[in-house]
């Protein structure tokens, strides 16, 4: 449904985006995760044709956003991070603006109309001013406005910033609805747990470049070997970090001195977890508590995101 | 007919219509207009009829003249004012880009804003009309000289109203387009007046006889443009000021309106791109 090649875009000296080849399958919803400033908005911006890219090239169904700009907007619905409501107008009457852009005739924008409020749960708000609605409600509403003309894949930027934890959970609903229905949607956060359950591939971003992308599942399973341990002593403290440092396959060491506990970054297996630990028992430290703990997709961010900031200074 | 109405009905002046005439500033707009005209226009009514009677007769035309300029000074302060935010509040709302990603051309967009904001300037001078009314039963002024009036009028509204839409389109924030509007408002006021000046001079240092580009620069100026057909002192001149103020006027707004469709679309660059490049 997406391809990129190649795609760059350069503000004077800062490039926003480097080289983005990506790749989104048909009625499938993609995650773009990535940090303030990562690249996200800007990539969404040139597929919702509103930007220009430097060089390379982007197709939405085969069409070029760039050269084919007309016929891209028909079949994209597209949500900035932070848009405006037209105040004066209801809720209804603002969905039937949008429905008259798009060329819908106004005799089937009323079942079109009661259809979307329905599903953003806001029909008994079809009559009020949009002024009146609370911002979850606004961005429901940009949500069905964004879907007025049945579009094929749907682009949100940061759809659930600024909501509260019910609206954002409203949202999300509506957005598994919105799957089942077998839109294709590219949604972007950089709250991980928003995207966790929802999507079916997710692409991580981080200074313009795309650092990994693929299945949750996959992009979990490539980072599997890195296990975080934690581990909990009565005391010696000093010791064990000594006995961790020579230890090869550990990655990484983080230590909180008043809990006596250590978050250890593992590269192997169970079998390195027993060595270890048969290590620490047999230099007589006192380990009241050794675990594994899980590697959820926020970690495997912050460790991508971390390796290409460490490449980049 | 169908596809006039099929126009009307053009989303954004749908919208527009709809936003406005619920805005109470729009009431109050047009109530606060029509006092500062009636109240000036009344009292220089007043004055005049008073001073005329013991020397013309005439006096029909002196109200008409004062209230054309009455009008087109008024016009020039209101119109910058309602057009000048017309994209750019957009912007500010956060609702262009959103705007921009519907089929809605460029084109649709500028001229749909164009159009709603000078049905409401045209709502104002319309609403004035019976101050024309209250002149014209003084006589001293030909029908055809009240259509010229107005066709000035009209030009004036077309081109404040394309200036302002641009300064709104070139600048993100309201009160920038704003402040330039009025600042080129008052380089068109102001400017051909200190131009036609300059002219003047330059003229009689190098004894120039050619009095045209006088006669262009006198055209240029809204207010004198305005008076030269109102008073018969001109009838003299070659090329009639008048003449030149339609002619330019449409023309500026035409280029106006252009530039301002050519500057919102986020992808201008494809208008300049040479053909090769579009094949490639």
């Amino acid at each position: 449904m997406i391809r990129t090649e190649q795609l760059t875009k350069k503000y004077r000296k800062v490039e926003a985006l480097k080289n983005l080849n990506l790749s989104i399958p048909r009625e499938s919803v993609f995650g773009f995760i990535g940090p303030n400033g990562a690249g996200k908005s800007t990539t969404m911006l040139i597929l919702a044709t509103l930007l220009k890219p430097t060089s390379g090239r982007a197709w939405i169904d085969g069409l070029d956003v760039v050269k084919q700009a007309d016929e891209v907007r028909r079949i994209i619905g597209y949500m900035p991070d932070f848009f405006g409501v037209y105040d004066n107008l209801t809720a209804a009457e603002y969905l039937s603006f949008y429905a008259s852009s798009y060329g819908i005739p106004r005799h089937r924008q009323k079942a079109i109309i009661n259809d979307l409020l329905e599903l953003v749960n806001l029909t008994e708000k079809r009559d009020l001013y949009v002024d009146g609605l609370s911002r979850g409600m606004k961005q429901r509403l940009g949500l069905a406005r964004a879907l007025v003309h049945d579009p094929q894949l749907l682009i949100l930027d940061e759809p659930a910033s600024g909501l509260d934890p019910r609206a954002r959970i409203e949202f999300r609903e509506i957005l598994k609805e919105l799957r089942a229905m077998g839109k294709t949607v590219m949604i972007s956060s950089h709250i991980l747990p928003e995207l966790m359950g929802l999507c079916d591939a997710i692409g991580i971003m981080e200074q313009g470049e795309l650092v990994a992308q693929g299945d949750v599942e996959e992009i979990n399973a490539r980072f599997k070997g890195n296990r975080m341990i934690e581990i909990h002593v009565i005391d010696q403290l000093e010791k064990v970090v000594r006995v961790l440092e020579g230890e090869q396959k550990v990655t990484s060491i983080q230590v909180d001195e008043s809990r006596r506990l250590l978050k250890v970054g593992l590269n192997g297996d169970e079998h390195l977890q027993v060595s270890l630990l048969s290590r620490l028992v047999a230099e007589g430290i006192p380990v009241f508590r050794f675990e594994e703990i899980a590697v959820d997709l926020e970690d495997v961010f912050l460790k991508l995101t971390s390796e290409t900031g460490g490449e980049s200074n | 007919m169908t596809q006039w109405l099929r126009f009307w009905q053009h989303p954004i002046l749908d919208k527009e219509f709809r936003e406005r005439m619920r805005k109470r500033g729009t009431f109050w707009g047009i109530t606060i207009y029509l006092s500062v005209i009636g109240l000036i226009a009344l009292t220089y009514f007043f004055l005049a009829s008073e001073m005329a009677s013991s020397v013309v007769s005439g006096v029909g035309e002196y109200l008409i003249i004062g209230l054309f300029v009455i009008q087109l000074i008024t016009l020039a302060l209101v119109v910058p004012g309602v057009t000048a935010g017309v994209i750019s509040g957009e912007r500010e709302r956060q609702t262009l880009s959103i705007l921009l990603t519907t089929p809605l051309s460029s084109s649709g967009i500028v001229i749909g804003k164009w159009l709603s904001s000078l049905s409401y300037i045209l709502l104002l001078v319309i609403s004035s009309l019976p101050l024309y009314a209250i002149v014209y039963l003084y006589g001293g002024i030909s029908p055809s000289q009240l259509i010229k009036g107005f066709v000035h009028l009209f030009v004036s509204i077309l081109f404040l109203g394309s200036l302002g839409i641009f300064a709104s389109v070139v600048f993100k924030r309201t009160v920038v387009s704003t402040v330039v509007t009025y600042l080129a408002v008052a380089v068109v006021g102001i400017g051909s007046v200190i131009l036609f000046g300059f002219w003047e001079v330059f003229k009689n240092i190098n004894s120039i006889k050619n009095d045209l580009v006088s006669e262009i620069l006198m055209g240029l100026n809204p207010l004198i443009s305005l008076l030269t057909f109102l008073i018969d002192d001109f009838d003299h001149l070659s090329i009639q000021p008048y003449a030149v103020y339609v002619t330019v006027y449409p023309c500026l707004t035409l280029l106006m309106l252009l530039l301002s469709i050519y500057f919102l679309s986020p992808l201008r660059w494809k208008m300049w791109s040479w053909p090769s490049r579009k094949k490639a």
